[in-house]
């Protein structure tokens, strides 16, 4: 009944979306909307399944693994066609609601469900194959990076202006050679999948094992620093060993200079921030209005949070906090720097998204402040405290900070570009750096 | 240099770990904490360095109330405890480097390279900390505490994870720093470290945490 119920919402809001729907540029972002969605499922689950395996078990298996005479790929074979399963189910169910949620026929919802759903088997598959060699050649990087890229770019089209020369959405021949297309890769990706699981190494099924228990751990209190911090760990084990680079600066600006020798070590942070500039270009030229101050917030908040991992690991260590000659305050200063600058940074290119008017820079700082500032309390968030007085539920006792840890680094987005959408002129840009000001202070100060 | 008086750490429950604890600890001198597992040993420590609140008694450092929030204080005491942690993608030498010239220290570049060879981290100074071995992490800890300036190093079971050269090493590292006019404040269960440091007149081998 809930599903029912779900998609008469979406079909009604598909009819609205369609109705309220006229210009050229608009109607170009309900034809390839959908599309950068299923698109976008499939690089972001292609991801996750990188991250764990995608081919892994738990750590109690993995110990008899090695020394237990069993088939290996009978054991691990079924949970793979299951992940690929749920991953074709996934991504063409989330195709077909964004489908029905721009307004497409049924015909072209239902042949888009099944491409996404087909490619993202055939992308899993080949995640399967690589997960041996870690470091892949040209063509399997292509074939994971793919669906992202391609997301990617029809964003550009869309931020661009040109995406009223997109065609509506109407099923015709080449629809059909792309879903048949789709359906080879598809059978492709299983067939690779199916013969690389008997060849997969212990350690390459047990390498993400110990991620799972640890970050359902960090989900299950809500405490998402502690799942990032999970992650990062895990990411930066498979680099051994790096170019070493020595610092430039004393007292702290040795923190600075740290900060920056990360962004040099992995310049993949700033190219995310960059590229993730393209989605408010795109939600402007979609006729968005106000809304682009909004996007601009949340865009640099989530994809400028890479930019803080110093400071991250400086508030959940107090231990190497205490060694360093500075106050707490001042450490945690000198981790901003750089973090803060490049989300400023980020806010200013993002100016000639922001609705039209006097003081149109100013917005884009106060925006970059905004998501610096969401950035900044959602890395420094502390984790349930279960000393405070506990809430009862059907669950057990929780603490009261518990569920506002879900909506922490939100919470200030709102906070912050509430005064610019009711005013976006210079003084609602004032009042919003007033109160992104007043928060970092806040943060800073903090025992 | 250190003065401790009248310290005393109760738990929650009414537990009461350290009770009447007086020290003196002067520059120049050693002070070797010993005691069995749970006596309060770390419990002291964290205490002495302003990790942990006492119940009661009170901690100067250079007649003044201890405070390790203030910059004079992290510049003072050089502590590696029980929570080490490290930035996960900075390198070995990166983090040493990075400790010294936060302190401002002069030629951190030579500091830091004696320090590397020293404690047997050269070749592994481009190796990020969550690729090191327990061991291995315990080496870069101390060495973040040797690369900087201090006047009080403060130690709990620093042997823990070392292999025998390694304690070697650190026997004869920390005899130094007392004859440089530091003060050192170590916690351990190694007789033979014991008897290595705490081997001057001036010196104390204090036990914490005995039957009771």
């Amino acid at each position: 009944m809930l599903s029912a119920i779900l998609v008469n919402v979406l079909i009604g809001m598909g009819d609205l979306t369609g109705a309220g729907c006229l210009s050229s540029d608009c109607r170009g972002v309900r034809t390839l909307g959908p599309v950068v969605v299923g698109l976008g499922v499939i690089a972001v689950v292609t991801a996750l399944g990188r991250l764990l395996g995608p081919v892994f078990v738990s750590p109690a298996i993995g110990s008899w693994l090695v020394t237990t005479p069993v088939d290996r790929a009978a054991l691990l074979r079924p949970r793979v066609l299951v992940a690929m399963a749920l991953v074709a189910a996934t991504t063409g169910l989330v195709s077909a609601g964004a489908a029905t949620l721009a307004g497409w026929s049924l015909a072209g919802g239902v042949l888009l469900a099944g491409a996404t759903g087909l490619l993202g088997l055939g992308v899993f598959g080949l995640a399967v194959r690589v997960q041996g060699a870690p470091r892949g050649s040209t063509p399997r990087t292509v074939g994971l990076r793919g669906p992202g890229a391609v997301a990617w770019l029809l964003l550009l089209v869309l931020a661009l202006g040109l995406g009223s020369r997109v065609a509506a959405p109407d099923p015709d021949a080449r629809w059909y050679v792309a879903l048949a297309a789709c359906g080879l890769l598809a059978l492709l990706g299983t067939t690779w999948a199916v013969r690389a699981v008997p060849l997969l190494h212990r350690r390459d099924v047990v390498r993400g094992a110990g991620l799972v228990p640890a970050v359902s751990g960090a989900l299950a209190t809500l405490d998402l620093s502690l799942a990032w911090d999970v992650v990062s760990e895990h990411r930066w084990r498979d680099h051994p060993a790096v170019r070493s680079r020595r610092g430039r600066w004393s007292g702290t600006g040795a923190l600075v200079w740290a900060d920056l020798a990360r962004l040099r070590r992995s310049p993949g942070r700033v190219l995310r921030l960059a590229a993730a500039g393209v989605l408010p270009y795109a939600v402007q030229a979609a006729g968005a209005g106000r809304v682009v101050i909004l996007v601009v917030a949340l865009v640099g908040f989530l994809a400028g949070l890479p930019l803080l991992t110093g400071l991250r690991v400086l508030e959940r260590s107090p231990g190497l906090v205490r060694l360093l000659p500075f106050t707490t305050r001042n450490a945690r200063l000198a981790a901003m720097v750089v973090p803060v600058v490049g989300l400023v940074g980020f806010g200013l290119a993002m100016t000639p998204a922001l609705p039209p008017g006097e003081g149109r820079p100013l917005l884009g700082l106060a925006c970059g402040l905004v998501a610096a500032a969401a950035a900044v309390r959602w890395m420094t968030g502390r984790p349930p405290d279960y000393a405070r007085p506990l809430v009862s539920t059907p669950a057990g006792g929780v603490p009261t900070n518990l569920y506002g840890s879900a909506l922490r680094g939100f919470d200030v987005v709102l906070l912050g570009t509430a005064p610019l959408l009711l005013s976006p002129t210079p003084d609602g840009a004032l009042v919003s750096v007033a109160v992104s000001a007043v928060v970092l202070a806040y943060l800073l100060g903090r025992d | 240099m250190l003065e401790v008086r009248g310290l005393a750490r109760c738990y929650g429950d009414g537990m009461e770990v350290l009770s009447d604890i007086d020290l003196d600890l002067d520059a120049g001198q050693v002070m070797v904490l010993v005691g069995p597992n749970g006596g309060g040993k770390s419990t002291l420590l964290r205490c002495l360095t302003g990790v942990d609140e006492p119940t009661s008694g009170t901690v100067l450092l250079d007649q003044e109330p201890l405070d390790e929030r203030t910059p004079e204080t992290r510049r003072a005491i050089a502590a590696v405890l029980d929570d080490i942690d490290f930035f996960p993608d900075l390198s070995v030498v990166e983090h040493l480097d990075l400790m010294a010239r936060a302190h401002g220290v002069e030629d951190p570049e030579s500091v830091v390279d004696e320090a590397l060879a020293e404690l047997g981290l050269w070749e592994l100074s481009g190796r990020l900390p969550g690729s090191l071995s327990s061991g291995q992490r315990r080496r870069l800890a101390l060495a973040g505490a040797f690369v900087r300036p201090r006047r009080l190093l403060v130690l709990d079971e620093p042997e823990q994870r070392l292999d025998r050269s390694g304690v070697e090493w650190l026997a004869r590292r920390l005899v130094r720093e007392k004859k440089d006019g530091l003060a050192v404040l170590v916690a351990t269960h190694s007789p033979s470290l014991q008897e290595a440091i705490a081997s001057g007149k001036r010196d104390q081998v204090v036990e914490i945490g005995g039957p009771r």
